[in-house]
Order: C-alpha cells, then sequence, then structure tokens
C-alpha cells in the first residue's frame, strides 16, 4: 500500500523533488534541513504511510506527523524526522513518485551518504551520482557530482529510481562519502555543494560553522537509524552500497 | 503497548547529564579498533582510562556555548594489551587501537 501525500499551499510546476531520510551519515536529513532553512521553504503538507510505526513528532502540544513536505523557491522537499524500514520506503517512494507525476518535476533527487571505512582520513568527501535514464542525465547538466560507472548499486536508492522511472521522471541519487554510523554535516555540504546549479547557490559557512551542535543533536537519531539500518539490512540482505 | 515520550529541544541541546556518545567497537585482525564520536573535544579534555576488558572515558567539551560532559563505559568483545594501546583524536573523533590480548597456554604438569 502507498503513502498518501496531503498537499495545502500554492503549488509548483516543474519543480525539483528532493528527499531525504535518515541513512548513513543522517546525510539527507541534515542536507534538506539545512536546505529548508536556508531558502525559508514554507511548511506545505503531510506524508502519511499505513506501514509506519506509531511514532509523532510533537510541535507546541501537537503531534505532526514525523513524514513532511517543505515547498518554496521552485522545490518541494520531503523530509523524514524517523528512521524507514525497506517496506515503510516503499510504500514512501510509490506515494511520492505518483502525487509527483502532475507536476512534471524537472528532477526527483534522493540524498544520502555512501559509507566509507576511509572518510576520517578525507578533508572533502566526494559526491557520486546516479541517473534513471538518458534524459535525467542530461537535465543534471552541470552538477559537481561524479557519475558511478558500471557497478551493481543496492537498497534504497534502487527503489527511489526505480519508481521514478516507472513513471517516465527523471530522478537520480546523489550520494557523499559519509561515516556509516555517525552524523556527517560535512558530507551534507559537499552533497548540497554538487547541487547548487540544480537548486540555486547557499551559504554553507553555517552548516559547517555548526557542525559540532548538529552532531550532537541528532546522537540519540543517528542511533536509532544505526539500529532500523541493521534490520532493515537483514530485510533486503543488503546494506544501501555501490559496488564498483 | 506502552507510550513514550521524549522532549528535545532543537534549538539548544538541553543537557541535563553526561551524555554517551556514539562509539563503535570492531575487531581487525589483531587488534581492537574503537571510534567514539566527541563533538568539541579536544584531546586534552579527554580522560581515558583501558582495561584488558573495558575503556572507560570522560570527556568535557564546550559545543556553541554550551558545556558538555562526555561519559562512556565500553565492554570490548576480546582481551587487549592496555599498555600497548594507542589513542589519536582526529575531527573530533577519538580513535583508540589495542592489540588483542593473545592467550597463553601453560604447562600443567599431570599428578
Amino acid at each position: 500500500m502507498s503513502a498518501a501525500v496531503r498537499e495545502w499551499g500554492p503549488r509548483q510546476r516543474n519543480p525539483v523533488i528532493l528527499l531525504g531520510i535518515p541513512g548513513p551519515g543522517l546525510v539527507g536529513v541534515i542536507a534538506v534541513d539545512y536546505l529548508i532553512e536556508k531558502k525559508d521553504l514554507a511548511e506545505a503538507g503531510t506524508i502519511e504511510i499505513p506501514a509506519l510505526p506509531p511514532i509523532a513528532v510533537v510541535k507546541e502540544g501537537i503531534i505532526v506527523s514525523p513524514l513532511r513536505l517543505y515547498a518554496g523557491d521552485g522545490i518541494y522537499v520531503i523530509k523524514s524526522d524517523v528512521p524507514l524500514l525497506p517496506s515503510a520506503f516503499a510504500a514512501l517512494v510509490e506515494g511520492v513518485m505518483n502525487w509527483a507525476i502532475e507536476k512534471r518535476p524537472k528532477m526527483a533527487i534522493f540524498l544520502g551518504g555512501v559509507p566509507d571505512d576511509q572518510r576520517m582520513e578525507v578533508e572533502r568527501p566526494e559526491v557520486y551520482v546516479i541517473f534513471n535514464n538518458q534524459d535525467a542525465s542530461q537535465i543534471a547538466g552541470d552538477i559537481k557530482a561524479s557519475k558511478l560507472s558500471d557497478g551493481l548499486l543496492s537498497g534504497y536508492p534502487v527503489m527511489f529510481l526505480w519508481a521514478a522511472r516507472r513513471r517516465g521522471i527523471p530522478a537520480m541519487v546523489l550520494m557523499a562519502q559519509s561515516y556509516l554510523k555517525y552524523p556527517d554535516p560535512g558530507a551534507s555540504a559537499e552533497a548540497l555543494r554538487a547541487l547548487f546549479p540544480l537548486i540555486g547557490e547557499l551559504d554553507l559557512g553555517e552548516l559547517e560553522a555548526k557542525s559540532e551542535a548538529i552532531r550532537l543533536k541528532l546522537k540519540d537519531l543517528m542511533e536509532q537509524t544505526s539500529q532500523v539500518m541493521a534490520q532493515g539490512a537483514e530485510e533486503m540482505r543488503a546494506i544501501p552500497a555501490y559496488i564498483a | 503497548m506502552g507510550w513514550y515520550y521524549r522532549e528535545v529541544r532543537w534549538s539548544v541541546y538541553s543537557v541535563r547529564g553526561p551524555i554517551e556518545p556514539i562509539a563503535d567497537v570492531s575487531v581487525e585482525r589483531d587488534c581492537v579498533r574503537i571510534v567514539i564520536d566527541l563533538p568539541g573535544a579536544s584531546k586534552e579534555d579527554v580522560d581515558l582510562l583501558l582495561r584488558e576488558d573495558a575503556l572507560f572515558l570522560e570527556a568535557r567539551a564546550n559545543v556553541g556555548g554550551v558545556p558538555v560532559t562526555y561519559r562512556k563505559l565500553i565492554r570490548l568483545p576480546v582481551e587487549v594489551d592496555p599498555d600497548a594501546a594507542r589513542a589519536t583524536m582526529r575531527s573530533g573523533m577519538l580513535v583508540v587501537e589495542a592489540p588483542v590480548k593473545k592467550p597463553k597456554f601453560r604447562r600443567v604438569g599431570v599428578e
């Protein structure tokens, strides 16, 4: 059963749609959170997944869905505050792509981290990209990411790319070299930097300056995510990875 | 089914006591490697104790103007040689490497 997207507010045509969920290094979540703040995107909807456990975020005494939609400046951002098991993620991407069809998005983007044992030795993480078709590759144009060549891709990026391809939506997965089990704002900054040609430039200084506070603030979410990733790997017999 | 609520203050990290930092322990060949995330801490702020089967850490840090204390006890999966251990600090992450203690067989006479 797929997710239901409930949208309010002004609609946007040909938008760029970004999806960030807790995963390796919390790269996607940190990146979209920063984008929402810097571009002052307004909350524009919620996403409900039947497969999700009974978890809600509490804001000023009122429960809100842990999956929310933000919009503005030609961009939609879908953000999850909770880690998702493969079944919940599958429902999410099916629901989001069904909702996205009528908007004729310019590009759908899944942001995440690709765990690397050598991350500690790296000053500036590499950013990699995989597209779901040739159109997406051309639309992406000048993004500063290395296109992965021949290999095997597994996990959530695959679900995302296939769901978009079945509906003719150009899509890409942007993955930054990251830690697996530690929040990685540095990787998020590089992922956002790579996306400037598609989303416009952002001042990343504050993200870099607040890196320590972000790592501390997201400690609990990272620990929960690590547990869910281990459970999810059992379910799928794979951890999101790329093998060249 | 029980219910659970945890207050999270997003603007200022609300510190009510020592924080248990994220740590990862891996056994690599003949060495145990422990990596602990200590945002805001420098090597001078870390008090590290190691014995054959456990590591205890306490560290003080300042994160965004807020004083933070880290404290963690980690039980190791195998015994190590604490005298040969090495600890380094990189980008706010503490890395401790200790060689696995080789078990010694002792000859026992049969009476």
